[in-house]
């Protein structure tokens, strides 16, 4: 068995720069065994190892996240400087080849070891397209949809998504949107216009919202642990 | 004169909008905080092994998504009632409609333990007994104070209906809530009088009807103060209420229904200029401003004791919030013009000092009782 305390004894010896000799000595000193002290010798220079390749590797990953937030700023750049001039297929391909190249090379970031927070941020990204995706379409084919509803719908597709990417805080920013769509209903003075187009689609979209919130909510309901369910 | 019903009902809304904003947010950061403060000491503790599980908002991550998702779904149905009645062409009082999204609300609450939407539903509750009532002192002139007397006793309900959920383990979570709400209201209605604004309120609505004019007030009120008494005692047989503290109870009960039948008072005077006027208080109004703040000092204190003896830190950690967010806006609303800036946080220090010392000395009398119990016991 190797004891832990060792190895932590001769990390700590090790980090405050003192020699191998000098250890061992006073080990032995202490009644340890020779190759007790040698094993643990290896694994304590192991575990450093490893510690300061961990070091290295965030240290790579903080600069190809800063990479990419800087290559996304700068397409996002280009694409609003070409903007007035793109026909409209062309604006909507434009917006569909970002959500859907933001979801699969996040998704594949997001299963690789590498770069996890990478693919995280990239799938956040491709929701945020998502939802101005809903809100260009709203205001170039003038469809009756008030700012309730379009951020309903954008709530409705991040509920849809979250769960297959298995990605939590994609939840918690549906539930805002959510909110913020109830709250825009009933900030709404009853003599706007806004208020009176009020159609059949919002009261079909907040219906189907009830039962659907309701049941993710069972859903996440149900994985939670018998042991703290008792306390319902 | 009595005051319109839409004033009436504008004034009572910003009231409870205050309670909520001055009272509810500073109560809710406070808990957080000590949460976070405490996790922090003492590391995440398992639900299981915590002894104030029912004070925590959440049991688990799971459970607050899912809470926040079933709180999500209720706002939801609420719009889509509020759609489909506006469609039909239904006339509904705001007050009725709020009324029914509280039982709704209420009911989805218990059957599927749906712990967030507790609050919301009480909110509700309390907004839609808020215009009912008005609605009612206003048709017959009654003086507002009838409403306030009416909120306080519905407020004192929610205070005894918190401790008797606590006859049911499952039920300990929502009993919190709903003891918590009853703090709050109480303490605001009876600080709100304790200063100018309601003692004005007192003033104007003295010269109002009482309301032994209305027989539905008078059935209402009779009904609300027979629920509270039949509560009362039932949480007292049952050791959940101290004797004393069920006695308070019906006291500041008793107490605003005699205040509801107070004769034409002169309280306020205003003196000055007609540019530079200022309310002042007359001897009555004196007496009565000082009355209602000893009033509410002794009835924050008693709290704290009570839940020193209750032995639970944190209903002790909310008692002593509330009398330090009372003794602080006192003490700069009283002597912050009066005194010389040296006096005034000096004399602040050395009475928090105090204030200190007696919470710890009663903090040492009851470890050592509970010691002295244990050691009986064993």
């Amino acid at each position: 068995m190797i004891d832990i305390n060792l190895i932590d004894y001769i990390k700590s010896s090790l980090k405050e720069n003192k020699t191998k000799e000098e250890i061992y000595k006073s080990l032995i000193e202490n009644n340890y065994k020779i190759d007790k002290v040698q094993c643990a010798f290896d694994y304590a220079e192991k575990e450093i190892k490893n510690d300061s390749e961990d070091h290295h590797k965030k240290s790579i990953q903080m600069i190809t996240v800063f990479g990419g937030i800087l290559m996304i700023l700068g397409i996002l750049f280009y694409v609003s400087s070409i903007w007035k001039n793109l026909s409209e297929i062309l604006r909507i391909l434009v917006i569909l080849t970002l959500v859907s190249t933001s979801y699969t090379s996040g998704w594949k970031l997001k299963n690789s070891n590498n770069c996890k927070r990478c693919g995280f941020a990239l799938i956040g990204l491709g929701t945020i397209f998502y939802g101005a995706g809903i809100f260009f379409l709203v205001s170039q084919y003038k469809v009756i949809l008030n700012f309730t509803d379009g951020t309903i719908l954008w709530m409705i597709g991040i509920l849809f998504i979250a769960p297959v990417l298995k990605f939590r805080s994609l939840f918690y920013f549906a539930i805002i949107l959510g909110f913020i769509a109830v709250l825009s209903y009933s900030s709404v003075s009853s003599e706007s216009s806004v208020y009176k187009s009020i159609s059949n689609i919002s009261l079909f979209l907040f219906f189907i919202s009830s039962i659907g919130t309701f049941l993710i909510g069972w859903n996440i309901r149900k994985k939670i642990p018998l042991e703290i369910r008792k306390f319902y | 004169m009595a005051m319109s019903p839409s004033y009436e009902l504008a004034s009572l809304f910003m009231i409870l909008i205050y309670i909520i904003i001055y009272i509810g947010i500073p109560i809710l950061i406070f808990w957080l905080i000590i949460n976070s403060i405490n996790r922090k000491k003492r590391g995440e503790i398992p639900v299981i092994s915590d002894e104030y599980w029912y004070t925590r908002i959440s049991l688990s991550k799971n459970d607050n998504l899912s809470q926040l998702f079933f709180l999500l779904s209720f706002t939801f149905l609420i719009v889509s009632l509020m759609i489909i009645i506006k469609k039909a062409g239904l006339n509904i009082d705001s007050g009725d409609f709020l009324l029914i999204i509280a039982i709704i609300g209420l009911v989805f609450s218990y059957v599927l333990k749906l712990f967030y939407i507790l609050p919301v539903s009480l909110v509700f509750l309390l907004g839609g007994l808020c215009i009912e009532i008005l609605t009612l002192t206003s048709k017959g002139e009654i003086n507002v104070i009838t409403s306030f007397t009416l909120m306080i006793i519905v407020s004192l309900i929610f205070y005894v209906v918190g401790f008797l959920h606590r006859l049911k383990f499952n039920y300990k979570r929502f009993g919190t809530v709903f003891y918590i709400f009853g703090l709050i209201i109480t303490n605001a209605i009876l600080f709100i009088f304790s200063t100018n604004t309601g003692l004005k309120i007192l003033e104007n609505t003295s010269s109002a009807k009482t309301f032994l004019s209305s027989w539905q007030i008078i059935l209402l009120l009779l009904l609300f103060v027979l629920i509270l008494i039949i509560l009362t005692i039932y949480a007292t047989s049952k050791k959940l209420l101290f004797k004393l503290e069920a006695s308070a109870i019906i006291i500041v009960a008793f107490l605003f229904i005699l205040l509801a039948l107070l004769p034409n008072q002169e309280i306020l005077i205003e003196s000055g200029t007609y540019y530079n006027s200022e309310l002042k208080l007359t001897l009555i109004g004196t007496i009565w401003s000082i009355f209602f703040n000893v009033f509410i000092f002794l009835e924050i204190l008693s709290l704290l004791i009570s839940s020193y003896v209750r032995q639970e830190k944190w209903l002790i950690n909310l008692s002593t919030f509330i009398l330090f967010l009372f003794v602080a806006f006192k003490y700069f609303d009283l002597f912050y013009t009066e005194l010389a800036s040296s006096t005034f946080f000096l004399s602040a220090g050395i009475f928090l000092f105090v204030v200190g010392w007696i919470m710890t000395k009663m903090n040492t009398y009851i470890q050592s009782t509970s010691i002295n119990k244990n050691e009986q016991s064993i």
